[in-house]
Protein backbone atom coordinates (compact mmCIF):
# COMPACT_ATOMS: atom_id res chain seq x y z
CA UNK A 1 0.00 0.00 0.00
CA UNK A 2 1.38 3.35 -0.84
CA UNK A 3 2.29 6.03 2.48
CA UNK A 4 4.12 8.56 2.61
CA UNK A 5 7.69 8.10 3.99
CA UNK A 6 6.55 10.22 7.59
CA UNK A 7 3.83 7.95 7.68
CA UNK A 8 5.79 5.09 7.58
CA UNK A 9 8.02 6.15 9.64
CA UNK A 10 4.94 6.31 12.49
CA UNK A 11 4.11 2.91 11.96
CA UNK A 12 7.63 1.75 12.19
CA UNK A 13 7.30 3.28 15.81
CA UNK A 14 4.01 1.80 16.32
CA UNK A 15 4.88 -1.59 15.49
CA UNK A 16 7.68 -1.33 18.63
CA UNK A 17 5.40 0.18 21.35
CA UNK A 18 4.36 -2.25 23.84
CA UNK A 19 0.64 -2.50 25.94
CA UNK A 20 0.89 -0.70 29.15
CA UNK A 21 3.88 1.51 27.85
CA UNK A 22 4.17 5.00 29.12
CA UNK A 23 5.42 7.26 26.56
CA UNK A 24 7.20 10.38 26.98
CA UNK A 25 6.71 13.31 24.28
CA UNK A 26 6.68 16.95 23.57
CA UNK A 27 8.70 19.20 20.97
CA UNK A 28 7.98 17.54 17.47
CA UNK A 29 5.48 15.28 18.53
CA UNK A 30 3.79 14.92 15.89
CA UNK A 31 5.03 11.58 14.32
CA UNK A 32 4.86 9.97 17.69
CA UNK A 33 1.70 10.92 18.67
CA UNK A 34 0.74 9.54 15.51
CA UNK A 35 2.82 6.47 16.21
CA UNK A 36 0.77 6.08 20.09
CA UNK A 37 -2.64 6.29 18.58
CA UNK A 38 -2.24 3.70 16.10
CA UNK A 39 -0.62 1.30 18.67
CA UNK A 40 -3.39 1.95 20.76
CA UNK A 41 -6.04 0.92 17.59
CA UNK A 42 -4.11 -2.08 16.52
CA UNK A 43 -1.97 -3.86 19.52
CA UNK A 44 -1.67 -1.59 22.54
CA UNK A 45 -4.58 -0.10 23.84
CA UNK A 46 -3.33 0.42 26.87
CA UNK A 47 -0.19 2.59 25.62
CA UNK A 48 -0.21 6.39 28.15
CA UNK A 49 0.81 9.44 26.31
CA UNK A 50 2.83 11.87 28.48
CA UNK A 51 3.30 15.20 27.72
CA UNK A 52 6.49 16.12 29.04
CA UNK A 53 6.14 19.96 29.17
CA UNK A 54 2.70 20.24 31.88
CA UNK A 55 3.19 17.08 32.53
CA UNK A 56 -0.43 16.06 30.52
CA UNK A 57 -1.77 12.14 30.76
CA UNK A 58 -3.40 11.07 27.83
CA UNK A 59 -3.28 14.49 25.88
CA UNK A 60 -6.67 15.64 24.13
CA UNK A 61 -5.24 17.02 21.48
CA UNK A 62 -6.39 15.32 17.95
CA UNK A 63 -2.81 16.78 16.04
CA UNK A 64 0.21 17.28 17.80
CA UNK A 65 0.89 21.65 17.88
CA UNK A 66 4.39 22.80 16.65
CA UNK A 67 5.33 23.66 20.25
CA UNK A 68 5.84 21.44 23.26
CA UNK A 69 4.45 23.84 25.91
CA UNK A 70 1.46 24.91 23.76
CA UNK A 71 -1.51 25.31 25.67
CA UNK A 72 -3.12 22.88 23.29
CA UNK A 73 -1.13 19.89 25.07
CA UNK A 74 -2.55 21.14 28.64
CA UNK A 75 -5.89 19.36 27.92
CA UNK A 76 -5.94 15.37 29.05
CA UNK A 77 -7.03 13.04 31.07
CA UNK A 78 -5.38 14.65 33.33
CA UNK A 79 -2.17 16.99 34.33
CA UNK A 80 0.37 16.05 36.86
CA UNK A 81 3.11 18.81 36.46
CA UNK A 82 6.55 19.04 34.60
CA UNK A 83 8.70 18.08 37.81
CA UNK A 84 6.68 14.99 38.63
CA UNK A 85 6.34 13.92 34.81
CA UNK A 86 10.32 14.16 35.06
CA UNK A 87 10.47 12.69 38.17
CA UNK A 88 8.65 9.61 36.71
CA UNK A 89 11.26 9.76 34.65
CA UNK A 90 13.81 9.61 36.53
CA UNK A 91 12.61 6.86 38.48
CA UNK A 92 12.34 4.60 35.36
CA UNK A 93 8.29 4.81 35.71
CA UNK A 94 8.49 6.02 31.62
CA UNK A 95 8.80 2.86 29.33
CA UNK A 96 9.30 4.94 25.99
CA UNK A 97 11.10 8.05 25.47
CA UNK A 98 11.04 10.19 22.11
CA UNK A 99 14.92 12.29 21.17
CA UNK A 100 16.56 13.94 18.62
CA UNK A 101 20.07 14.73 18.57
CA UNK A 102 22.73 17.07 16.61
CA UNK A 103 24.76 14.16 16.24
CA UNK A 104 24.59 10.12 17.24
CA UNK A 105 27.80 8.29 16.89
CA UNK A 106 28.68 4.53 16.15
CA UNK A 107 28.44 3.11 19.42
CA UNK A 108 25.03 5.04 20.24
CA UNK A 109 26.32 7.92 21.94
CA UNK A 110 23.91 11.28 21.17
CA UNK A 111 25.24 15.05 21.46
CA UNK A 112 22.34 18.37 21.04
CA UNK A 113 25.19 20.70 22.75
CA UNK A 114 28.37 21.66 20.45
CA UNK A 115 30.15 20.55 17.02
CA UNK A 116 33.87 21.29 18.07
CA UNK A 117 34.98 22.70 20.62
CA UNK A 118 32.63 23.01 23.92
CA UNK A 119 34.75 26.88 24.63
CA UNK A 120 34.61 27.61 21.39
CA UNK A 121 32.26 25.66 18.88
CA UNK A 122 31.88 25.81 15.69
CA UNK A 123 28.28 25.27 16.11
CA UNK A 124 26.27 25.77 19.37
CA UNK A 125 23.21 24.10 19.55
CA UNK A 126 20.34 24.29 22.20
CA UNK A 127 21.18 21.84 24.77
CA UNK A 128 21.30 18.56 26.10
CA UNK A 129 17.66 18.99 27.35
CA UNK A 130 16.36 15.19 28.03
CA UNK A 131 19.01 13.20 26.06
CA UNK A 132 20.24 12.52 29.85
CA UNK A 133 16.77 10.84 30.60
CA UNK A 134 18.35 7.69 27.96
CA UNK A 135 20.09 6.70 31.11
CA UNK A 136 16.64 6.08 33.66
CA UNK A 137 13.91 5.72 31.36
CA UNK A 138 13.47 2.24 30.22
CA UNK A 139 13.69 2.31 25.89
CA UNK A 140 14.56 5.25 23.69
CA UNK A 141 12.98 5.70 20.23
CA UNK A 142 14.78 8.38 18.25
CA UNK A 143 13.58 9.53 15.30
CA UNK A 144 14.51 12.30 12.43
CA UNK A 145 13.45 13.75 10.09
CA UNK A 146 16.37 14.15 7.88
CA UNK A 147 19.38 12.07 7.26
CA UNK A 148 23.11 12.72 6.73
CA UNK A 149 26.55 12.67 7.09
CA UNK A 150 26.76 15.20 9.82
CA UNK A 151 24.25 13.48 12.00
CA UNK A 152 25.47 9.96 11.77
CA UNK A 153 29.40 10.27 12.77
CA UNK A 154 31.97 7.96 14.14
CA UNK A 155 32.21 9.85 17.42
CA UNK A 156 30.37 12.62 18.79
CA UNK A 157 32.44 15.91 19.65
CA UNK A 158 30.13 16.15 23.18
CA UNK A 159 28.88 13.61 25.07
CA UNK A 160 25.18 14.37 25.75
CA UNK A 161 24.16 10.42 26.62
CA UNK A 162 25.46 6.72 26.38
CA UNK A 163 22.42 5.67 24.20
CA UNK A 164 23.71 1.83 24.28
CA UNK A 165 22.87 1.05 28.18
CA UNK A 166 25.42 -1.69 29.48
CA UNK A 167 21.83 -3.29 31.59
CA UNK A 168 19.82 -3.49 27.67
CA UNK A 169 18.16 -0.09 28.07
CA UNK A 170 18.87 2.64 26.00
CA UNK A 171 18.61 2.93 21.87
CA UNK A 172 16.15 0.64 20.67
CA UNK A 173 14.86 2.20 17.16
CA UNK A 174 16.37 5.24 15.34
CA UNK A 175 14.19 5.76 12.73
CA UNK A 176 14.82 8.28 9.86
CA UNK A 177 13.11 8.60 6.64
CA UNK A 178 16.02 6.52 4.78
CA UNK A 179 15.91 3.50 7.63
CA UNK A 180 15.49 2.21 11.11
CA UNK A 181 19.29 1.71 12.96
CA UNK A 182 19.56 0.18 15.99
CA UNK A 183 22.11 -1.66 18.46
CA UNK A 184 23.68 -4.94 17.39
CA UNK A 185 22.70 -7.81 19.05
CA UNK A 186 25.82 -7.42 21.10
CA UNK A 187 25.04 -4.10 21.65
CA UNK A 188 28.40 -2.90 21.32
CA UNK A 189 26.94 -0.40 18.31
CA UNK A 190 24.80 0.79 16.26
CA UNK A 191 23.85 -0.87 12.78
CA UNK A 192 21.56 -0.60 9.91
CA UNK A 193 18.08 -3.06 10.94
CA UNK A 194 15.64 -2.40 8.00
CA UNK A 195 15.79 0.43 4.85
CA UNK A 196 12.86 1.88 3.44
CA UNK A 197 12.13 0.91 -0.01
CA UNK A 198 12.99 2.05 -2.60
CA UNK A 199 16.66 3.41 -0.62
CA UNK A 200 19.78 1.51 -1.67
CA UNK A 201 22.03 0.24 0.57
CA UNK A 202 24.83 2.30 -1.13
CA UNK A 203 22.77 5.15 -0.72
CA UNK A 204 22.07 4.72 3.37
CA UNK A 205 25.70 4.04 3.52
CA UNK A 206 26.45 7.41 1.60
CA UNK A 207 24.60 9.10 3.99
CA UNK A 208 26.01 7.61 7.15
CA UNK A 209 28.89 8.54 8.41
CA UNK A 210 30.08 5.25 10.39
CA UNK A 211 30.06 1.86 8.16
CA UNK A 212 27.03 0.06 8.25
CA UNK A 213 26.99 -3.92 7.78
CA UNK A 214 25.02 -4.92 4.31
CA UNK A 215 24.42 -8.32 5.55
CA UNK A 216 22.21 -7.10 8.60
CA UNK A 217 19.75 -4.80 6.60
CA UNK A 218 16.84 -6.19 5.46
CA UNK A 219 13.95 -3.98 3.46
CA UNK A 220 11.20 -2.35 5.90
CA UNK A 221 8.19 -4.31 5.83
CA UNK A 222 5.34 -2.20 3.82
CA UNK A 223 2.85 -0.84 6.15
CA UNK A 224 -0.46 -3.68 5.77
CA UNK A 225 -3.86 -2.34 4.92
CA UNK A 226 -4.85 -2.50 8.48
CA UNK A 227 -1.77 -0.80 9.85
CA UNK A 228 -2.52 2.23 7.74
CA UNK A 229 -6.02 1.96 7.91
CA UNK A 230 -5.55 2.27 11.80
CA UNK A 231 -2.88 4.98 11.68
CA UNK A 232 -5.74 7.04 8.73
CA UNK A 233 -8.36 6.96 11.50
CA UNK A 234 -6.83 9.12 13.81
CA UNK A 235 -6.61 12.88 13.76
CA UNK A 236 -2.51 12.89 14.09
CA UNK A 237 -2.32 10.14 11.61
CA UNK A 238 -3.83 11.99 8.79
CA UNK A 239 -1.81 14.95 9.76
CA UNK A 240 1.29 12.69 8.68
CA UNK A 241 -0.10 12.23 4.87
CA UNK A 242 1.33 15.61 3.38
CA UNK A 243 4.61 16.06 5.73
CA UNK A 244 7.15 16.74 3.42
CA UNK A 245 10.76 14.85 5.04
CA UNK A 246 14.58 15.47 3.16
CA UNK B 1 7.00 37.54 58.74
CA UNK B 2 6.24 36.35 55.07
CA UNK B 3 7.04 38.95 52.26
CA UNK B 4 4.66 41.72 51.23
CA UNK B 5 4.40 41.99 47.46
CA UNK B 6 4.26 45.72 45.96
CA UNK B 7 3.05 46.79 42.99
CA UNK B 8 5.10 48.74 41.12
CA UNK B 9 5.55 50.45 37.76
CA UNK B 10 7.54 48.29 34.96
CA UNK B 11 10.43 50.34 35.01
CA UNK B 12 10.74 51.15 38.33
CA UNK B 13 10.33 47.16 39.75
CA UNK B 14 13.36 46.26 37.72
CA UNK B 15 15.21 49.57 38.64
CA UNK B 16 15.03 48.40 41.95
CA UNK B 17 14.69 44.72 42.47
CA UNK B 18 17.21 43.31 39.18
CA UNK B 19 20.62 44.72 40.62
CA UNK B 20 23.56 44.89 38.85
CA UNK B 21 25.42 41.32 38.20
CA UNK B 22 23.03 39.05 39.45
CA UNK B 23 21.71 35.60 38.95
CA UNK B 24 18.66 36.00 36.81
CA UNK B 25 16.19 33.30 36.70
CA UNK B 26 13.66 33.36 33.83
CA UNK B 27 10.03 31.90 33.95
CA UNK B 28 7.73 29.96 31.35
CA UNK B 29 8.95 27.35 28.68
CA UNK B 30 9.92 28.08 25.32
CA UNK B 31 8.35 31.13 24.00
CA UNK B 32 5.07 30.31 26.90
CA UNK B 33 4.30 32.64 29.59
CA UNK B 34 7.58 34.28 29.96
CA UNK B 35 7.80 37.60 31.37
CA UNK B 36 9.00 39.47 28.07
CA UNK B 37 8.38 43.01 28.97
CA UNK B 38 10.83 42.57 31.92
CA UNK B 39 13.35 41.05 30.03
CA UNK B 40 12.70 44.39 27.64
CA UNK B 41 13.18 46.30 29.77
CA UNK B 42 16.45 44.88 31.87
CA UNK B 43 17.72 45.43 27.97
CA UNK B 44 16.79 49.24 27.96
CA UNK B 45 18.46 49.58 31.42
CA UNK B 46 21.35 47.94 30.69
CA UNK B 47 21.61 45.88 33.48
CA UNK B 48 24.18 43.59 33.02
CA UNK B 49 23.97 39.97 34.55
CA UNK B 50 26.49 37.63 36.03
CA UNK B 51 24.41 34.64 35.05
CA UNK B 52 21.42 34.01 32.98
CA UNK B 53 19.13 30.87 34.14
CA UNK B 54 16.30 30.90 31.35
CA UNK B 55 13.44 28.12 31.61
CA UNK B 56 14.39 24.88 31.17
CA UNK B 57 13.60 25.17 27.26
CA UNK B 58 15.03 29.39 27.27
CA UNK B 59 13.67 31.04 24.37
CA UNK B 60 14.00 34.60 22.73
CA UNK B 61 14.02 35.70 26.61
CA UNK B 62 17.43 34.50 26.89
CA UNK B 63 18.11 35.18 23.20
CA UNK B 64 17.90 38.66 23.48
CA UNK B 65 19.37 39.55 26.66
CA UNK B 66 22.62 37.74 25.17
CA UNK B 67 22.03 39.91 22.17
CA UNK B 68 22.40 43.18 24.28
CA UNK B 69 25.78 42.11 25.47
CA UNK B 70 23.72 41.93 28.97
CA UNK B 71 25.41 37.92 30.02
CA UNK B 72 28.55 37.14 30.95
CA UNK B 73 27.07 33.26 31.60
CA UNK B 74 24.13 31.52 30.68
CA UNK B 75 23.10 27.65 32.30
CA UNK B 76 21.29 26.10 30.35
CA UNK B 77 19.70 22.65 29.73
CA UNK B 78 18.17 24.26 26.39
CA UNK B 79 18.35 27.64 24.36
CA UNK B 80 16.40 27.45 21.07
CA UNK B 81 13.37 28.51 19.24
CA UNK B 82 12.29 25.28 18.97
CA UNK B 83 10.62 24.98 15.15
CA UNK B 84 11.48 28.85 14.53
CA UNK B 85 14.92 27.63 14.76
CA UNK B 86 18.05 27.95 16.34
CA UNK B 87 18.82 31.16 18.67
CA UNK B 88 20.97 33.33 16.89
CA UNK B 89 22.25 35.78 19.66
CA UNK B 90 23.00 32.69 21.73
CA UNK B 91 25.21 31.33 18.78
CA UNK B 92 26.92 33.66 18.10
CA UNK B 93 28.01 34.49 21.27
CA UNK B 94 28.82 31.05 22.47
CA UNK B 95 30.78 30.32 18.65
CA UNK B 96 32.71 33.96 19.27
CA UNK B 97 33.39 32.27 22.84
CA UNK B 98 32.08 36.04 24.05
CA UNK B 99 29.44 33.57 26.30
CA UNK B 100 30.15 31.05 29.12
CA UNK B 101 27.97 28.15 28.73
CA UNK B 102 27.75 25.88 32.01
CA UNK B 103 25.46 23.23 30.15
CA UNK B 104 23.20 21.38 32.14
CA UNK B 105 20.68 18.56 31.04
CA UNK B 106 17.20 18.01 32.09
CA UNK B 107 17.07 16.01 35.56
CA UNK B 108 20.08 18.01 37.19
CA UNK B 109 17.89 21.04 35.81
CA UNK B 110 14.58 19.99 37.65
CA UNK B 111 16.62 18.57 40.75
CA UNK B 112 18.75 21.98 41.26
CA UNK B 113 15.79 24.04 40.96
CA UNK B 114 13.66 21.92 43.58
CA UNK B 115 16.73 21.61 45.34
CA UNK B 116 16.73 25.25 46.09
CA UNK B 117 13.23 25.85 46.06
CA UNK B 118 13.02 23.58 49.87
CA UNK B 119 16.32 25.44 50.62
CA UNK B 120 18.98 21.85 49.86
CA UNK B 121 22.49 22.89 49.12
CA UNK B 122 22.33 20.55 46.19
CA UNK B 123 20.30 17.66 44.56
CA UNK B 124 21.80 14.08 43.96
CA UNK B 125 20.78 12.25 40.80
CA UNK B 126 20.33 9.29 40.16
CA UNK B 127 22.71 6.72 39.18
CA UNK B 128 24.03 6.79 35.49
CA UNK B 129 22.34 10.19 34.62
CA UNK B 130 25.62 11.82 34.37
CA UNK B 131 27.45 9.76 31.40
CA UNK B 132 30.97 9.56 32.67
CA UNK B 133 32.91 11.55 29.66
CA UNK B 134 35.44 8.73 28.89
CA UNK B 135 37.52 10.01 25.80
CA UNK B 136 34.86 12.85 24.51
CA UNK B 137 33.57 15.73 26.34
CA UNK B 138 30.68 15.82 28.93
CA UNK B 139 28.81 16.68 30.95
CA UNK B 140 30.71 15.86 33.80
CA UNK B 141 33.99 17.25 32.50
CA UNK B 142 32.42 20.59 30.97
CA UNK B 143 30.37 21.71 33.84
CA UNK B 144 32.33 21.66 36.96
CA UNK B 145 30.55 24.52 38.40
CA UNK B 146 26.90 22.92 38.58
CA UNK B 147 27.99 18.85 38.59
CA UNK B 148 30.27 17.40 41.03
CA UNK B 149 30.46 13.80 42.44
CA UNK B 150 29.41 13.03 45.45
CA UNK B 151 29.35 9.93 48.19
CA UNK B 152 26.13 9.29 49.85
CA UNK B 153 26.67 9.42 53.89
CA UNK B 154 24.33 6.18 53.97
CA UNK B 155 25.57 3.62 51.29
CA UNK B 156 29.53 4.94 50.76
CA UNK B 157 28.85 4.83 47.07
CA UNK B 158 29.40 7.41 44.93
CA UNK B 159 27.13 9.71 42.98
CA UNK B 160 26.22 12.81 41.00
CA UNK B 161 25.28 16.21 42.43
CA UNK B 162 24.13 19.41 41.13
CA UNK B 163 24.18 22.42 42.86
CA UNK B 164 21.36 24.05 43.63
CA UNK B 165 19.99 26.42 41.09
CA UNK B 166 18.93 29.96 43.33
CA UNK B 167 19.38 32.83 41.21
CA UNK B 168 19.37 36.55 43.30
CA UNK B 169 15.89 37.33 41.34
CA UNK B 170 13.46 35.42 39.57
CA UNK B 171 10.83 36.85 36.79
CA UNK B 172 7.75 35.18 36.61
CA UNK B 173 4.47 35.63 34.33
CA UNK B 174 1.07 34.48 35.23
CA UNK B 175 -2.66 35.81 34.13
CA UNK B 176 -3.75 37.05 37.30
CA UNK B 177 -2.78 38.60 40.33
CA UNK B 178 -4.66 40.38 43.38
CA UNK B 179 -3.55 42.77 45.65
CA UNK B 180 -2.01 40.70 47.95
CA UNK B 181 0.50 39.45 45.69
CA UNK B 182 -1.01 35.78 45.09
CA UNK B 183 -0.60 34.39 41.04
CA UNK B 184 -3.62 32.35 39.34
CA UNK B 185 -2.55 30.33 36.41
CA UNK B 186 -4.50 30.08 33.64
CA UNK B 187 -2.07 27.57 31.67
CA UNK B 188 0.80 25.97 32.18
CA UNK B 189 2.75 26.31 35.59
CA UNK B 190 5.44 24.70 33.76
CA UNK B 191 8.84 24.74 36.35
CA UNK B 192 7.72 28.77 37.83
CA UNK B 193 6.57 27.68 41.22
CA UNK B 194 9.75 26.05 41.84
CA UNK B 195 11.49 28.93 39.71
CA UNK B 196 9.85 31.39 42.30
CA UNK B 197 10.84 29.73 45.84
CA UNK B 198 14.49 29.24 44.58
CA UNK B 199 15.32 32.55 44.23
CA UNK B 200 15.97 35.16 46.93
CA UNK B 201 13.65 38.10 45.22
CA UNK B 202 10.52 36.80 43.02
CA UNK B 203 9.58 39.80 40.58
CA UNK B 204 5.82 38.97 38.94
CA UNK B 205 4.45 40.31 35.44
CA UNK B 206 0.70 39.69 35.56
CA UNK B 207 -1.77 40.50 32.87
CA UNK B 208 -4.34 41.55 34.68
CA UNK B 209 -5.14 42.21 38.36
CA UNK B 210 -8.29 40.99 39.95
CA UNK B 211 -10.09 41.12 43.52
CA UNK B 212 -10.04 37.80 43.61
CA UNK B 213 -8.54 34.83 41.72
CA UNK B 214 -11.52 32.34 40.22
CA UNK B 215 -11.95 29.15 40.63
CA UNK B 216 -10.20 27.27 37.53
CA UNK B 217 -6.62 27.96 38.38
CA UNK B 218 -4.62 25.21 37.03
CA UNK B 219 -1.74 26.89 39.65
CA UNK B 220 -1.16 29.39 42.01
CA UNK B 221 1.57 31.10 43.79
CA UNK B 222 1.02 32.34 47.25
CA UNK B 223 1.51 35.95 47.55
CA UNK B 224 4.19 35.52 50.81
CA UNK B 225 6.65 34.63 47.89
CA UNK B 226 6.26 37.29 45.60
CA UNK B 227 8.37 41.00 46.19
CA UNK B 228 6.89 43.23 43.66
CA UNK B 229 4.63 42.36 40.49
CA UNK B 230 3.74 44.82 37.64
CA UNK B 231 0.62 44.27 36.08
CA UNK B 232 0.51 44.76 31.98
CA UNK B 233 -1.36 43.05 29.79
CA UNK B 234 0.62 41.24 26.68
CA UNK B 235 3.10 41.71 28.86
CA UNK B 236 4.19 38.08 26.84
CA UNK B 237 4.22 39.28 24.14
CA UNK B 238 5.32 37.76 21.20
CA UNK B 239 5.19 34.58 23.52
CA UNK B 240 2.04 33.10 24.59
CA UNK B 241 0.19 33.94 28.11
CA UNK B 242 -1.84 30.41 28.47
CA UNK B 243 -6.11 30.85 28.32
CA UNK B 244 -5.42 34.73 26.92
CA UNK B 245 -3.67 34.84 24.25
CA UNK B 246 -1.56 32.62 21.69
CA UNK B 247 2.10 33.41 20.57
CA UNK B 248 2.71 35.65 17.47
CA UNK B 249 4.32 33.51 15.47
CA UNK B 250 4.72 36.39 13.09
CA UNK B 251 6.58 38.27 15.37
CA UNK B 252 9.18 35.25 16.50
CA UNK B 253 9.45 34.11 12.94
CA UNK B 254 10.53 37.77 12.15
CA UNK B 255 12.69 37.67 15.31
CA UNK B 256 14.54 34.85 14.58
CA UNK B 257 15.40 36.08 11.23
CA UNK B 258 16.67 39.43 12.47
CA UNK B 259 18.70 37.54 15.56
CA UNK B 260 20.88 35.88 12.82
CA UNK B 261 23.27 39.11 12.19
CA UNK B 262 24.80 41.59 14.62
CA UNK B 263 22.80 44.34 12.48
CA UNK B 264 19.59 42.51 12.39
CA UNK B 265 19.60 42.21 16.35
CA UNK B 266 20.74 45.71 16.61
CA UNK B 267 17.86 46.98 14.59
CA UNK B 268 15.49 45.02 16.48
CA UNK B 269 16.39 46.88 19.43
CA UNK B 270 16.21 50.31 18.64
CA UNK B 271 13.60 49.84 16.46
CA UNK B 272 11.15 47.02 18.22
CA UNK B 273 12.31 47.05 21.88
CA UNK B 274 12.70 50.72 21.45
CA UNK B 275 13.50 53.08 24.54
CA UNK B 276 10.00 52.13 26.27
CA UNK B 277 7.07 49.44 26.74
CA UNK B 278 5.06 51.88 25.39
CA UNK B 279 7.06 52.03 22.16
CA UNK B 280 7.31 48.03 22.14
CA UNK B 281 3.08 48.09 22.65
CA UNK B 282 3.11 50.19 19.68
CA UNK B 283 5.76 49.03 17.06
CA UNK B 284 4.86 45.47 17.67
CA UNK B 285 1.17 46.26 17.48
CA UNK B 286 0.62 44.28 21.12
CA UNK B 287 -3.39 45.16 21.52
CA UNK B 288 -4.01 44.31 18.13
CA UNK B 289 -2.07 41.14 17.72
CA UNK B 290 -3.55 39.74 21.47
CA UNK B 291 -6.73 40.37 20.30
CA UNK B 292 -5.72 38.59 16.73
CA UNK B 293 -4.41 35.48 19.02
CA UNK B 294 -6.86 35.98 21.88
CA UNK B 295 -8.00 31.84 23.39
CA UNK B 296 -11.46 31.40 22.73
CA UNK B 297 -12.82 29.37 24.82
CA UNK B 298 -14.47 26.42 24.55
CA UNK B 299 -13.36 26.71 20.55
Amino acid sequence: MSCSRAELMAIVIARALRDGDVLVMGTNAAIPLAAARTAQGLHAPRVTVMIGAHGTIDPTAGVAPLSGGDEAFLGGRFTTSLASGVGDQLRGLADVIFLGALQVDRVGRCNLAVIGDHARPLLRGPGTVGLSLIATVKRTIMFFTRHDRRMFVEAVDFLGAEGLRADGGGIELIVTPLAVLGPTPGRDRLDVVTIHPPVSFEELQDRTGFALDRAAATTTPEPSARELAALRATTAGTALAGMVLE
Amino acid sequence: MGKIATRLPLAECVATHVRRDGVVGIGGLHFHNTPMAMVREIIRQEIPISRLIPPLDGSLNADQLIGAGLVEEVQIAYLGLEHFGMAGRFRAAAESGRLRVRDCEEGGFVLGLAAAAAGQPFGALPAGLIAPAGGVPGIATANADDYRPVIDPFTGREHMAVRAIAPDVALIHCQLIDARGNCGFLGGTFLDLELARAARICLVLAEREVDELPAGCRGHLPGYVVDAYCVLDGGAHPGSSHGLYGYDGEHIAAYASAARSDDGFARYRTETIGPSELHYRAAAGVPVRIGELAVRIGA
